[in-house]
């Protein structure tokens, strides 16, 4: 249930005199929406928990620097995107690159379709779909596919996101257009086998 | 003068906020002067319609496992922070005040003193009566509780060797999760790690037997090792996949990563 800005000022500052439960349903304000921007940046569940979690800790560690002089959610984004990009990968021996390469197994069983007995079809469309974009997302550089996350699934504005990212104005519109000129290119909707 | 770099940058923007490009006065000449562009802008329409119609739904069981482990996580850095605070809540009880605050007036001061006079003093009494023959017994009967151990810090209960353990399990997990299994040299490597781990588990459990969820959790982790090391070559594509499944379906890397305390230095700018 979403709060009111009143209510989520005063959850700010009973998490910052220590209450992690106000800090806790903060967090349920905002951990969905994260949690589908980290899912479509890293293109798996495991990482995109891993990463959600990394920010929220993050932000709870952090809070008391919090001065609400920007809304919450523009600080909580600030957060994300310095949790993005500073992530460190544990040592993996047996996977070292597999982030770079497409998603085979792990993008389509993972996600989770409601109607996928009524549409069938439809769901088998939207996997592919689904698995086509994933993989073309991944091989997207970070900071790129970041920003392009911000725009289109935050509905942020470049001046927010340049002022996230600390960078221009034309420097994320330059982006954009990059992200999208390379996406669409590769591009192609699977036809759906009758 | 038409520049497609120019007017393909300006209108990314708009398409991928679903505005109607087309429509607009402005753009429409360009787009009908400029078949590229048109092109571009009709293929980059189609991707990002495809991009809102991906079904990314998640069932309200696995959000309300993320939630819980989320939610887990936060508490247990809550905890490492208020012991943090008793420590040093308990370091400035046990300095004199007057280290404290240099600036006490004189009555402050006395007030101070009097305290700590009268703590010596009982200090010096109870060494007397220490030094007094009294039988063996008797001495564990009086022997005080430590208060000290009020201030020890333990916000999480898991051994530094049980943590270590949960480290390893998740990455094993993790490998097992991206593992294909037709590379039979990754499989030989799970399936050593496997045994090494089981062979470990029964101590790991009894160390963290005051925590239940742990215990819990490391069981079913066991029922995971076990098929993990009895994997066979001939079967091992059904195998790793219902292992897979498993490991997806108990949250177990979550839950393993959870209950891991973490303190890492965070630095923001001031916002």
């Amino acid at each position: 249930m979403a709060i009111s800005p009143a209510e989520e000022a005063e959850l700010v500052s009973r998490a910052q005199h220590g209450d992690a439960d106000a800090f806790c349903r903060l967090a349920t304000q905002h951990h969905r929406s994260l949690y589908v921007l980290a899912l479509k940046y890293s293109g798996n569940h495991h990482d995109a928990e891993d990463l959600m979690q990394d920010v929220m800790l993050n932000a709870y560690r952090a809070i008391h620097q919090f001065k609400g002089m920007s809304s919450f959610r523009t600080w909580l984004a600030r957060i994300m995107v310095n949790s993005f990009l500073n992530q460190r990968r544990k040592s993996d021996p047996l996977a070292p690159t597999k982030r770079q390469e497409p998603m085979e197994e792990e993008s389509e069983p993972m996600f989770y379709s409601k109607n996928s007995e009524r549409h069938s079809e439809w769901s088998v469309h939207n996997g592919l779909v689904m698995k086509q974009i994933l993989n073309l997302l991944a091989s997207v550089p970070e900071r790129q596919r970041l920003m392009f996350l911000m725009k289109h699934q935050e509905g942020m504005t470049c001046e927010e996101i340049a002022d996230t990212m600390g960078t221009s104005v034309g420097t994320v519109k330059k982006t954009l257009f990059r992200v999208v000129d390379r996406l669409r290119q590769h591009f192609a909707i699977p036809a759906v086998k009758g | 003068m038409h520049n497609c770099e120019e007017f393909r940058e300006r209108i990314t923007e708009l398409i991928i906020d679903r505005e109607e490009v087309a429509r607009k006065a402005e753009f429409q000449s360009e787009l009908l002067t400029c078949s590229s562009c048109s092109e571009f802008y009709v293929q980059s329409r189609e991707l990002i319609e495809a991009l809102d119609g991906i079904d990314l739904t998640i069932s309200d069981k696995q959000w309300n496992g993320i939630e819980q482990r989320l939610h887990a996580q936060i508490l247990n850095v809550a905890n490492v922070g208020a012991g943090f605070s008793r420590s040093r809540a308990a370091r400035a009880a046990f300095w004199p005040l007057r280290l404290l605050k240099p600036a006490a007036t004189a009555t402050s001061m006395m007030q101070s003193i009097v305290p700590l006079l009268a703590t010596a003093a009982l200090l010096l009494i109870t060494i007397g009566l220490g030094r007094l023959p009294s039988p063996i017994v008797g001495l564990q009967q009086t022997a005080a509780p430590p208060a000290q151990a009020v201030y020890v810090e333990q916000s999480v209960p898991l051994d530094p060797v049980t943590v270590g353990f949960l480290e390893e399990s998740e990455l094993l997990l993790r490998n097992v999760m991206k593992m294909a299994p037709s590379d039979v040299e990754d499989l030989a490597d799970a399936k050593k790690a496997a045994s090494e781990q089981l062979a470990e588990l029964d101590q790991r459990k009894e160390a963290a037997a005051e925590v239940p969820p742990v215990v819990g959790m490391m069981e079913t982790y066991e029922t995971i090792l076990r098929d993990l090391r009895n994997v066979d070559i001939g079967s091992a594509d059904e195998d790793i996949g219902d292992i897979q499944k498993r490991i997806q379906q108990n949250g177990l890397i979550a839950n393993m990563k959870a209950f891991q305390p973490r303190i890492s230095e965070v630095s923001f700018s001031l916002r």
